[in-house]
């Protein structure tokens, strides 16, 4: 890039600056010396909860207006939308369930919500509720071939208070492929196109009937059908440019805007947000020092790794410590998610790993000796919209919930010191609470926004 | 080490309207812009005894305004830009540039502002933003590129 270049564009873009100055040192002086420093924090803390409660409540309303008004999600919290899967298409899917690692049960049946076609290939999108998730499965024949599936959490749409929920945003359908585009400039400029479709679908409520989309100059309108959308990019987007807004609402009215997190985002990572105004903010008892009892005396609760086709291989530690103990765990059994909860190495550490897609393993190894009672983790296999907080806890947790940012507050499957539960990232972020046996809070923990 | 009580009213005056018109593309707009702005220099004028001067006064006051900013802003990516397109940037002032400068991921978009907008040197962006100088160099050499390819295509167009 040439100087000429560089002044050319600072020029531009100092003709967009506001030049106007309406600066105030007595007001910054007034701000500074008025409040002192604990003073305002604890002001701002509670004018923030006030914020947040009133929020809240007028977003409850608002939602409960809403779902009147367009019949809520009841297609499907209590009913079956779409029609029955083909007996090929079932058996497809049968056969990909048995191969994962985090199979739902097996008498698991799709529902066919959309088929369209799109730049030589068909795309379907399926359905199904398990235990407490709503999971749709989109599957491309022709040059995009391919499977991919995202799940959002049943209490997700039992408050909702928008009229769709978002399940995947911009996703390639079937393999990635890419091309360089565009004129060099200065032997440093050309973009990257896509070449395979983008997709985005999600579930919507009872009476929707369009779903726009915006992303740069472009709108598009979803294919909208059995209480489902899907929406296909395939003129060979441009990588960058994302779906930046959602709305859905019925023919002739105002649509709504549909929440939604896009790709895993944080403009600057040093400064994640953390404050999440509901929930406990102090332990009503720090427990004495525990752990597992079961995984010490190697009890063989959950399954084996064999009995759960999962490679030993695969876990985390294995290479670098071996394996000592690993059983595999099913917090909520109607639900896919899973946990191997492992000891490694020669002093035994205590390691977990979190199965939430077809072969997506990831975790990490931790002691409870320091006086910690829960590790917490959050895995999004492949930018979904909801990921799953997962992680193992000490003998002293008898229960965990979840307080998200709109101040709903989710009971967590715990079961044999592993938990997991599916939650929405725009719902982060939120706080971890653990309760002992006497219902009295022995430990929170905040999980950032992402 | 500390700051005076001059240097920060110095520096708020020499630069106020650079601090408000960045800190307006993360805020959503002029006005809220300018409540982050006085917060943050009120915050920096009550702790200026904790300022450690590692670094410059200026990188440790945009430090404080991010942080007000980054509490106080939508964290919907789609909410910020909404508020870009109707608050702050004007696309009848340059609309292709305007464009463009959308087009930009947000942490590339970003630094673009605080150098043209702050102008910062590449070392002043790193310390506000907790990145590398290299990190801002090359974030900045791709962010120019498209923006002048904008520039360049609009001109071809004519």
């Amino acid at each position: 890039m040439t100087r000429h270049g560089d002044s050319l564009l600072a020029e531009r873009l100092s003709a967009l600056e506001d030049p106007r100055d309406d600066s105030d040192w007595e007001d910054v002086l007034r701000r500074a010396l008025e409040q002192p420093l604990e003073r305002s924090r604890r002001f701002r803390g509670r004018r923030a909860l006030l914020i947040a409660a009133a929020i809240a409540v007028l977003m409850l309303a608002l939602g409960v207006a809403l779902a009147a008004t367009l019949g809520g999600f009841s297609g499907w919290l209590s009913g079956k939308p779409g029609s029955p899967a083909s007996p090929t298409e079932q058996s497809a899917f049968q056969q990909a369930n048995a191969r994962s690692w985090a199979a739902f049960p097996t008498g698991t049946k799709l529902r066919r919500l959309i088929v369209t076609r799109s730049e030589g290939s068909t795309y379907r999108l399926f359905g199904f509720r398990s235990g407490d998730e709503i999971c749709l499965r989109l599957t491309v024949d022709g040059a995009d071939r391919g499977a991919l599936m995202s799940c959002i959490p049943r209490l997700e749409l039992v408050k909702a208070k928008a009229p769709a929920a978002v399940a995947l945003v911009d996703a390639p359908a079937g393999k990635a492929r890419y091309e360089l585009t565009g004129r060099r400039i200065g032997g440093s400029r050309q973009r990257v196109r896509i070449r395979s479709g983008l997709v985005s679908f999600g579930v919507t409520a009872d009476g929707v009937s369009i779903v726009e989309l915006l992303y740069g100059r472009h709108r598009g309108r979803a294919r909208v059908a059995n209480n489902a959308f899907l929406y296909i990019r395939s003129n060979h987007p441009y990588a960058g440019v994302t779906i930046d807004r959602i709305s859905a609402g019925e023919s002739g009215n105002h649509l709504t805007a549909v929440p939604f997190a896009g790709r895993p985002y944080e403009p600057f990572t040093s400064h994640p947000s953390m404050n999440v105004p509901f929930g406990p903010s102090r332990v009503d008892l720090n427990p004495p020092l525990r752990s597992i009892e079961w995984i010490r005396h190697h009890e063989p609760r959950g399954l084996s790794l064999a009995q759960a086709h999962i490679p030993r291989s695969s876990l985390y530690g294995a290479h670098s410590y071996g394996i000592n103990f690993a059983r595999v765990i099913q917090p909520d059994p109607r639900n896919h998610v899973r946990v191997v909860m492992t000891q490694v190495g020669r002093r035994n550490a205590l390691c977990e790993n979190w199965i939430v897609g077809a072969r997506a393993v990831t975790g990490g190894c931790f002691g409870f000796e320091n006086g910690r009672l829960f590790s917490a983790g959050y895995a999004i296999p492949g930018g979904e919209e909801s990921g799953a907080v997962s992680g193992i806890a000490n003998d002293a947790v008898a229960r965990l919930d979840i307080f998200l940012n709109d101040g709903e507050r989710w009971p967590v499957p715990l079961k044999d010191n592993a938990y997991v539960i599916l939650v929405p990232r725009i719902l982060l972020p939120a706080k971890l609470v653990a309760y002992d046996a006497q219902n009295r809070v022995i430990g929170i923990q905040t999980l950032p926004g992402i | 080490m500390g700051a005076s009580e001059q240097e920060i009213e110095e520096l708020y005056r020499r630069r106020y309207v650079a601090f408000r018109n960045v800190i307006a593309t993360v805020a959503g707009g002029r006005e809220p812009a300018r409540d982050v702005v006085q917060d943050a220099f009120a915050q920096a004028f009550r702790r200026r005894e904790t300022f450690r001067g590692d670094g410059s006064l200026e990188a440790w006051v945009w430090r404080i305004a991010f942080r007000i900013a980054f509490a106080a802003a939508p964290r919907d990516l789609a909410a910020i830009e909404s508020l870009l397109e109707e608050a702050f940037l004007e696309p009848e002032r340059d609309p292709d540039l305007v464009y463009a400068i959308r087009s930009l991921p947000p942490r590339r978009r970003l630094v673009v502002f605080l150098r043209y907008f702050g102008d910062l040197s590449y070392e002043e962006i790193a310390e506000a933003c907790g990145i590398s100088e290299g990190t801002v160099a090359a974030t900045l050499a791709k962010a120019r590129a498209d923006l002048l390819a904008a520039i360049d295509r609009e001109g071809a167009e004519r």
